[in-house]
């Protein structure tokens, strides 16, 4: 479909107007005509009709052409305007086509139309293009400008021929100048860079410039303001179409922010690798896969210990090797810690040795989300064992206690008892009638008695002179020399009930110790294995000794009459305590050969069941001290 | 329950005696045992019943599981009379604990005929109140026992 032209005709003369249109026709024009002949009806049309261009008379009746000119320059200034009129004049026309006027035509010379109105319209329309792609150009280049101040990024083109540079606004105002400075020498350029940095980029310039390359370097100035920024700049060359460099062009880019951002980082990263490694515990985090985000150098020799390698950043923990059994523990809290808890928790391992360790959990928070966990962990052994020493020392002083107030308790229930008989008796023999027999034997029990009461008050002595400070002084004691020295002071005793020896010292046969105890508690147990032998069987008692690392053990064993363990328990080692009641003793043996093993800083146990003979088992830590008073 | 302070003077004054049941008229006391590990007790003990009560029998035990295989035998199924045991406390084999646990295992006609008083030389508080705890103890004497006591045991005065 062919455009039609629209054109706006201002005539009032019909004749004129048909001709005008003939002409139009014969000239080749498609077109749509709207006639008008006053100001108000031209004005409208332009403003609806909207036409392509606009053909005016000079004069009409109720309007002119100068008016319609105006009005035009008006409202469409763009719209081509041409003249047609019989006498405008040759002087007139040149004037008004310089106000503005396309064009004119005699109407005398109405053939010659056509021809200008497609020129007219032509230049119109090369007009309003220009004006678009000038415009387009104009924004292009604002778009451009706001988006180097945006990135503080600007740019500069450097002319080899005439040596000069032209910079973008931008670079204008990362150097300091105003815009109107933009054109400057490669020197005045080359003269802001800072002095440290001066040497090494002029050659690398220099560089780009012999081997044309292009470059990419980072530097500092100093802005005309005094003030240093870090720079980022980046050139490429330009070419004719001959390949000849021409010039070069690029960018500066004012990174001086994020380079003070970067070195903030890695000052935060120096001080915070300095805080974590400032300690002996260890200090790492997790991601909620269990990936290690930061870990400081405790966490990381513990690792190298643990699983035979160095966990890396991001490394999985949970295959990192490290054992089974601490890994479900560990994953369970984690979870706990993922889901928000805080807290802290004592876990004990003996894999590679024995530690205990305190850890706590601190979930990692990155807004109101939960990404990690922070673990701390801190090796409490010491505190554990210590807090376990100080319970083992509680204990025994309760458990020494308690063996006081029996031990009183015991003591004076001896005493008191011959010391009620002596009182009958006495009363017995001071007021009552007693036939002679009967008064001589109440005599004799008074002597008895009192003597009774001594014995008592010796035992005592005895028993306390053991719980007393040793004065004597450690020796190395060979146990086959004791059990020698005890054979030989017994041997009568070993003839008569046939006792059979099984000694075995090969394992360890000596200690630092002090010899009278030693020499006593073998005595007892022996004289003790020896007394309550079983009837039928003849008696054996074997002794044997074994090491293992620090401990000493002596172990005692005989096949006699037992001891009815359940019955007995509480009481084995208890003071006048007695199993047969058909042999004779005062049950203070056992007490004793007790308060002398634990004396020397050891631990005695029993097994044993009636009819089946008895073991006895000392165990001492070689090498320990004496405990003190 | 009368809980008299412990004595510190000498023998003549009432000895401290924790007694549960009313006093029991005993028409004669026939027979005493004691079960003490202390033979010289035991023979004093002999010779001052024997002053109150010159026809009783009377039995010592120095070992209590004797004691009690002999009061098994002869208190099952038979008429023995009622029967006084003085019973000591702190005895190393046996003590008079567990010398009552056995006896509480006793038929009833047995412990019937028994009347056990634990007589020790312990002045301790708890002892007395574990003997006041034992439904098979009649009472607490303090050692030594006197005439007197005995007498007021069985009901009788001396004359």
């Amino acid at each position: 479909m062919a455009i039609q032209t629209r054109i706006l005709i201002v005539e009032h003369d019909p004749i004129d107007i048909e001709l005008l249109e003939y002409e139009l026709r014969k000239g080749g024009i498609n077109f749509m005509s709207e006639i008008v002949q006053n100001e108000q009806d031209y004005a409208d049309a332009i403003k609806h009709f909207i036409p392509d261009i606009i053909l005016s008379d000079f004069s009409l009746p109720s309007f002119d052409g100068p008016t319609a000119f105006k009005i035009r320059q008006q409202l469409a200034p763009a719209t081509p305007f041409i003249f047609v009129s019989g006498n405008i004049g040759e002087e007139n026309s040149i004037e008004y086509i310089k106000t503005g006027v396309t064009d004119y035509a005699l109407k005398d010379k109405l053939f010659t139309l056509p021809v200008k109105i497609k020129r007219a319209l032509k230049d119109a329309k090369e007009k309003q293009q220009k004006n678009k792609t000038e415009q387009e150009l104009v924004q292009s280049e604002r778009r451009l400008a706001r988006a180097q101040e945006v990135a503080h990024m600007g740019s500069w083109e450097l002319n080899f021929a005439t040596n000069v540079v032209v910079w973008s606004d931008e670079t204008c105002r990362i150097y300091g100048l105003s815009e109107d400075q933009c054109q400057q020498s490669f020197e005045t350029w080359l003269s802001f860079i800072h002095y440290d940095d001066f040497d090494f980029i002029s050659k690398k310039i220099k560089e780009s410039q012999d081997s044309l390359r292009s470059f990419s370097l980072f530097f500092r100035i100093i802005n005309s303001n005094g003030s240093v920024r870090h720079i980022y700049s980046e050139s490429k060359l330009e070419f004719d179409t001959g390949g000849k460099p021409v010039g070069m062009y690029g960018i500066v880019h004012d990174i001086t922010e994020i380079k003070l951002a970067e070195e903030k980082i890695e000052f935060d990263r120096n001080n915070l690798k300095a805080l974590i490694n400032n300690t002996n515990d260890a200090m790492w985090s997790l991601d909620k896969k269990f990936k290690l985000i930061t870990s400081n150098q405790r966490f990381d020799k513990l690792a190298k210990i643990m699983t035979g390698k160095v966990i890396e950043k991001g490394g999985n923990i949970l295959e990192a090797g490290f054992p089974p059994e601490l890994l479900v523990r560990y994953k369970n809290s984690c979870d706990r810690a993922f889901a928000g808890e805080t807290f802290s928790e004592i876990i004990f391992t003996d894999n590679p040795v024995e530690i205990w360790s305190e850890t706590s959990y601190y979930p990692v928070r990155n807004a109101d989300e939960i990404i990690g966990t922070a673990c701390y962990s801190r090796d409490i052994t010491q505190l554990k064992l210590a807090e376990m020493e100080r319970i083992k020392i509680s204990n025994d002083l309760i458990q020494r206690n308690k063996d006081l107030e029996q031990f009183t308790y015991i003591v004076s229930h001896n005493l008191r008892a011959p010391v009620a008989n002596i009182i009958g008796i006495a009363d017995a023999i001071h007021s009552m009638q007693l036939e002679p027999e009967k008064e001589k034997q109440m005599k004799g029990f008074l002597v008895t008695s009192v003597k009774k009461l001594d014995e008592v008050i010796i035992d005592l002595n005895r028993i306390l002179q053991v719980k007393h400070t040793i004065n004597e002084k450690k020796e190395t004691v060979r146990f086959s020399e004791l059990m020698a020295d005890i054979q030989l002071s017994i041997d009568s005793l070993i003839r008569k009930e046939d006792v059979q020896f099984i000694i075995n010292f090969k394992e360890v046969d000596e200690m630092e110790t002090l010899k009278s105890y030693l020499y006593s508690i073998f005595f007892n147990l022996i004289s003790n294995s020896i007394k309550y032998r079983s009837q039928d069987l003849r008696p054996v008692i074997e002794t044997i000794s074994k090491k293992s690392g620090n401990k000493i053990e002596l172990i005692f064993t005989d096949n006699g009459l037992g001891i009815d363990m359940k019955k007995h328990k509480e009481n084995l080692f208890g003071l006048y305590r007695r199993f047969h009641s058909h042999k004779e003793g005062k049950g203070m043996g056992l007490y004793m050969v007790k308060i002398q093993v634990e004396e020397l800083g050891g631990k005695i146990s029993i097994r044993s069941e009636e009819n089946k003979g008895t073991e006895f088992r000392i165990e001492f830590i070689a090498g320990q001290e004496q405990p003190d008073q | 329950m009368n809980l008299l302070p412990v004595r510190s003077s000498p023998i003549n004054e009432e000895q401290v005696i924790l007694i549960k049941k009313p006093k029991l008229h005993f028409a004669l006391i026939q027979k005493f045992i004691v079960v003490d590990d202390d033979p010289i007790n035991n023979v004093y003990c002999s010779i001052i019943i024997e002053i109150v009560f010159p026809e009783a029998g009377i039995q010592t035990y120095t070992d209590p599981e004797s004691a009690l295989i002999y009061i098994l035998s002869a208190y099952t199924n038979t008429k023995e009379h009622d029967t006084i045991l003085f019973l000591d406390i702190n005895m190393p084999v046996q003590s008079g604990w567990e010398f009552l646990d056995a006896f509480e295992k006793f038929d009833a006609s047995v412990k019937d005929k028994l009347k056990i008083y634990i007589l020790s030389s312990s002045i301790d508080p708890n002892d007395k109140q574990r003997a006041s705890d034992n439904k098979n103890v009649l009472g607490y004497i303090e050692k030594p026992l006197t005439r007197e006591r005995v007498e007021s045991l069985a009901g009788k005065t001396y004359g």
